[in-house]
């Protein structure tokens, strides 16, 4: 569409936003401007894309104006007004809209012409070694401040806390202490686990105060750490104070560093950290060859669940002829694991029927 | 239009019993475990195959508002001795998920997530007609870029997932 209007007086954008599903294809989300305009560089290059980017504001300015939708689509006029507006993005109305706005093109260009196949990276460092914790469903993310120092956030802090803790201030609070695939290190499981104090622990009460990972057979892996914890909150108004301790080394070997670094977390849910996909993983995609009927290997629009035809076709069809082949299921599910797919420890224990 | 809601709501919901029941039980044990000890509490007479009668009573148990059996049978039954294998069974749920879409959609046709959600987005804000104020972010090279500047030609704004 880019190629066939840019020409034409239309200009495009894509809107970098929160990362809506840490995880997927090794993206968690930035803690600055500087690493959101390094997500934009790494996909740019990953994605072969030439149309330029926007980047969204860290208190998500861009995102609240459009009104919070998480695939959206927007023609603006000339002057700045908003004449179409879609929840969920999707070409073919796309074109259309442009062919009765701007007029038709000669010769459209097809998918199939482009060289732009997301290719994504896999590391050497081992990973999907360390079981995953079985999470509750429905963890909703709190809102979170890393407090900058002289390091690089190289593991980041998520914490999220289940529907209960929020509503009656018990329940359960999930720690996961993820690798930036940004700075390209991995865990030195040699040098020391990670290790989760709680500074303030009057705030909400534990049943300890400091949380070590679970030793790992392998030297090194880019796992993530998990830790899920029974949790009272005493204290909604002040922020919970978390020091995180880990040991990291760049895959060139060119340096191993112990890390301590501050977070305040906010006892208020933060729906803008996106959700992680073991949170909907499995349910809609890990067994998606399940709908593959007639076990010819491609997926077609008859033999998906009615009603979520859309959502399948627009995850993985992306060729565009509205049947999900081999090689695309193939394609998709390498969002996962570093790039080796779905694995019995990508979503937090529950196993997938072939994608083990 | 109730009728056809009820018939979605009961296919969602039987269909999920009956079809990834083993799910859940996958997280200590595999799948394939499941279907056997599944077909094996199926299977009353022991015989390593599962009569018509025995997988009627288990269909019927599991998926009340399930109306083709019988083709459900036909499409099992590779070998069409009349009764089913425990290879044949293992291949119940995708045929099922295909039957149970069939039997939906000659109710009604499901409306698409991404059509309902559309739908309801039109008359959220910012609205067709509305423009975006003093809306400033940054360019892909951390320069300040304001939405101002777009004015002047059509902008096609999209904000597909990264991830």
């Amino acid at each position: 569409m880019y190629r066939d209007y840019n020409d034409k007086d239309v200009q495009f954008f894509y809107v970098y936003k929160s990362v809506e599903h840490p995880e997927v294809n090794n993206f968690i989300p930035a803690f600055n401007i500087e690493e959101r305009l390094k997500h934009i560089e790494t996909a740019k290059a990953r994605f072969k894309t030439e149309i330029p980017w926007i980047c969204d504001t860290m208190d998500h300015a861009v995102e609240t104006a459009f009104g919070g939708a998480p695939n959206g689509e927007y023609i603006l006029d000339p002057n700045g007004k908003i004449v179409r507006k879609r929840f969920w993005a999707n070409p073919k109305t796309l074109r259309e809209d442009l062919e009765e706005l701007v007029g038709p093109v000669d010769k459209i260009t097809r998918v199939s012409d482009l060289d732009a196949v997301f290719t994504p990276e896999i590391r050497e460092v081992a990973s999907g070694v360390v079981p995953r914790v079985n999470l509750p469903g429905g963890l909703v993310p709190f809102d979170l401040k890393p407090i900058p120092d002289d390091n690089p956030f190289f593991a980041k802090l998520r914490a999220e806390g289940t529907r209960q803790l929020f509503a009656t201030g018990i329940g359960e609070i999930y720690f996961g202490v993820y690798l930036d695939p940004l700075y390209k290190v991995h865990w030195n499981n040699r040098a020391g686990r990670v290790k989760i104090e709680i500074k303030n622990g009057d705030v909400v009460t534990f049943d300890k105060e400091e949380f070590i990972s679970e030793e790992v057979k392998e030297d090194a892996d880019v796992d993530p750490r998990q830790f899920l914890l029974k949790a009272e909150i005493q204290d909604k108004s002040s922020p919970l104070l978390v020091t995180l301790t880990y040991t990291v080394c760049d895959d060139d070997e060119t340096f191993c560093t112990e890390v301590s670094q501050d977070y305040q977390i906010v006892l208020a849910p933060n729906p803008n950290l996106g959700t992680r996909p073991g949170i909907f993983l499995n349910e809609m995609f890990a067994n998606v060859r399940d709908f593959d009927s007639n076990g010819d290997g491609d997926i077609t629009v008859d033999e998906l669940p009615a009603g979520k035809v859309t959502m399948y076709v627009g995850h993985m069809d992306y060729n565009a002829n509205e049947i999900i082949e081999k090689a695309e299921i193939e394609q998709f599910l390498k969002m996962f694991n570093n790039g080796r797919g779905v694995s019995k420890f990508n979503d937090g224990g529950k196993p997938t029927s072939k994608n083990q | 239009m109730l009728q056809s809601s009820i018939i979605k709501i009961l296919s969602c919901t039987l269909l999920g019993i009956f079809l990834f029941a083993d799910c859940s039980s996958a997280q200590s044990k595999s799948q394939s475990d499941d279907s056997q000890k599944r077909f094996d509490a199926i299977d009353k007479n022991s015989d390593k195959q599962l009569s018509k009668t025995e997988f009627k009573s288990y269909v019927e148990e599991k998926l009340p508002g399930f109306n083709q059996f019988e083709k459900l049978v036909t499409q099992l039954d590779s070998d069409k001795n009349g009764s089913l294998s425990i290879e044949e069974f293992r291949k119940r749920r995708s045929i099922t998920q295909k039957l149970l879409n069939q039997q939906a959609s000659n109710k009604s046709q499901p409306v698409e997530f991404a059509e309902t959600f559309n739908k309801r987005y039109l008359t959220r804000k910012p609205l067709i007609g509305d423009g975006l104020g003093n809306l400033k972010a940054f360019d892909e090279l951390g320069n300040e870029f304001d939405f101002d500047n777009l004015q002047g030609k059509f902008t096609v704004i999209n904000f597909g997932c990264l991830t």
